[in-house]
């Protein structure tokens, strides 16, 4: 089977970055918020048959959500219709190269009333935007209390082109990032194609379970869709301690590293890779971290591909 | 989020402490803090410890030991008496009635050093506890009726039970938009009810819209739908996923 397919690694690229150019400014609004978490929600291993109660699976937690401009009202963290899921992973900050992010953040946790933040990989930022807690050092925006306003000012350089890990890193950063404070960044080249579809997939573990975007077990962690002939893209990161393998059935792509075929993809902890391929295979995949520990313990889900076989 | 030790507040008012009885597990240490005009003290009824003069917004600590029941009392004024209950373990208050026969969870705290717990009911049922490493623990009960709880020498929580019903009607507003009416019996004003789709890529029931009932015991959810789907409203605890009663069987969507 030929395959037009290819794999963008992001990581430590020291390419010069690029000056400044004219880019758009892209505003994000968001909010670290209480919600009631399912990790669960059918209730069941679809695979094994296992029940579970909702005792064991739900946990109050604080997430990053999305708002209109002013937190007047929230938004889906991604539009609908993507597949993608709700509330964890926080929203998706989108921007090409050149282009400068504000994401004015708020403190919304009335839940555990804590200090939060949000730090960025792989963009450019000044000092006091890093978002990271440390005491006599840093400032307002690493350590945001509740009820405050902060706003990061990042840019996309050339070398910012890929995948990236944000996340709090305020004194509350263990149990938050243990509750769900992460997302992602995904930047394109200046003039690089957009995939048709972009699926975000975090592997963390959460509570008892080993998760995928905070949810455990085949039914339960996001169901993503595509069709025959679309580019689609999979934003993958690791959260946590521990080492994943991103396995997806059905489906190769290239390393660029070795110019190999792959279909499973070693990431540790704040790593992420970009993989893009044009979907060329009908049916329902499951991909899962192939360690096989974790697979038992919820990190896996279906993958619907529609249309006729090329 | 893990809390570290156990710890509890009382508040001191004018002329009362809030809460006047305290339920905690041995470890815990209770703060209290001066939230009146007057000055207060917290004195030990058997003399062991007297927290002295307590101002407006002062607050004072005291860790207790062995299980048992200590009162204490103000020094500076007659009458304002207090009571700490000390165990091995504690049940939380049930905030919300249960369904007959309907699993319902349990939770509570456990003195250090304990690992194992059993739930015993009024209705003769025995129900083990998950104990977690920060001390709190869980078990899930199946009450018939209202049912009385006790584990270990903590003091008992009652589970309301009530055999509630919940109605529903669905009305197309266009092609694929549908307003489904909610109403529940026994009125459960303020419980939250949720509308799930039986969905084949979800192996089952998946929540799809959580909602609260209004003071009426009554909601309307508003559903967009575009293959039909068998759907239904169940009633939850706050979770949103522990079920206490559900409607009929209906139908959303039409290709």
């Amino acid at each position: 089977m030929s395959r037009r397919a290819f794999l963008l690694v992001t990581g430590a690229v020291a390419l010069a970055a690029a000056p400044a150019a004219s880019g758009q400014v892209r505003q994000y609004w968001i909010a670290a918020v209480p919600v009631t978490w399912n990790m669960v929600p059918n209730e069941r291993d679809a695979i094994t048959g296992t029940s579970y109660f909702a005792a064991d699976t739900v946990l109050p937690t604080v997430v990053y959500r999305r708002y209109t401009p002013h937190w007047r009202a929230p938004l889906r963290n991604v539009a609908a219709g993507t597949s993608n899921q709700n509330l964890i992973p926080g929203p998706l900050l989108r921007a090409r190269v050149g282009d400068r992010i504000l994401v004015h953040f708020k403190n919304l946790d009335t839940l555990y009333k804590q200090p939060h933040s949000m730090h960025f990989h792989g963009v450019y930022y000044e000092f006091p935007s890093d978002g990271a807690y440390i005491p006599g050092f840093s400032g307002r925006g690493a350590d945001v209390k509740p009820g405050q306003v902060f706003t990061y000012k990042l840019l996309a350089r050339r070398d910012s082109v890929g995948v990236w890990p944000y996340h709090d890193h305020s004194p509350s950063m263990d149990d938050s990032i243990a509750g769900g404070m992460y997302g992602m960044l995904s930047i394109l080249g200046r003039r690089e194609r957009a995939p048709d579809r972009e699926f975000e997939v975090v592997f963390a573990p959460m509570g008892q379970f080993q998760t995928i975007d905070g949810r455990a077990f085949v039914g339960d962690t996001p169901v993503f869709t595509s069709r025959v002939g679309q580019l689609v893209q999979w934003d993958v990161m690791a959260m946590g301690s521990e080492h994943h393998t991103f396995h997806v059935h059905g489906h190769r792509w290239i390393d660029p590293a070795t110019h190999r075929p792959r279909d499973t993809q070693s990431i540790g902890p704040a790593e992420t890779y970009r993989i893009r391929w044009r979907e060329d295979n009908p049916g329902t995949w499951l991909y899962h971290c192939h360690v096989e520990a974790h697979m038992m313990a919820g990190m896996i889900g279906i993958y619907r591909v529609t249309g006729r076989s090329r | 989020m893990i809390m570290a030790a156990a710890m509890a507040a009382v508040s001191i008012g004018y002329a009362n402490y809030e809460p006047p009885r305290l339920d905690v597990v041995s470890g815990t240490t209770v703060q209290w803090t001066n939230e009146s005009v007057r000055r207060h003290t917290v004195t030990a009824d058997d003399g062991s410890y007297d927290s002295g003069s307590l101002n407006n917004t002062d607050s004072y600590e005291h860790t207790y030991g062995a299980p048992g029941t200590y009162g204490y009392y103000c020094r500076l004024h007659a009458g304002i008496v207090g009571e700490i209950d000390v165990h091995d373990a504690v049940i939380d208050a049930p905030s919300t009635p249960g369904s007959p026969n309907r699993a319902y969870p349990l939770h509570g705290e456990v003195a250090a050093g304990i690992h194992t717990l059993t739930v015993e009911g009024d209705d003769g049922s025995s129900t083990p506890a998950t104990v977690a490493d920060d001390g709190t623990w869980s078990a899930t009960v199946v009450p018939r009726t209202t049912t009385t709880y006790h584990a270990l020498d903590s003091a008992p929580v009652t589970v309301l039970v009530l055999d509630r019903k919940v109605t529903t009607h669905t009305r197309a507003l266009s092609r694929h938009r549908y307003a489904v009416s909610v109403s529940v019996t026994p009125a459960s004003p303020g419980a939250t009810v949720v509308l799930q789709l039986n969905l084949r890529e979800r192996f089952g029931w998946w929540p799809e819209i959580t909602r609260r009932l209004g003071k009426g015991s009554t909601t309307v959810i508003h559903a967009v739908r575009h293959a039909r789907a068998r759907a239904r409203v169940v009633l939850t605890l706050p979770d949103g996923a522990t079920i206490l009663a559900t409607s009929r069987v209906f139908t959303l969507g039409s290709r």
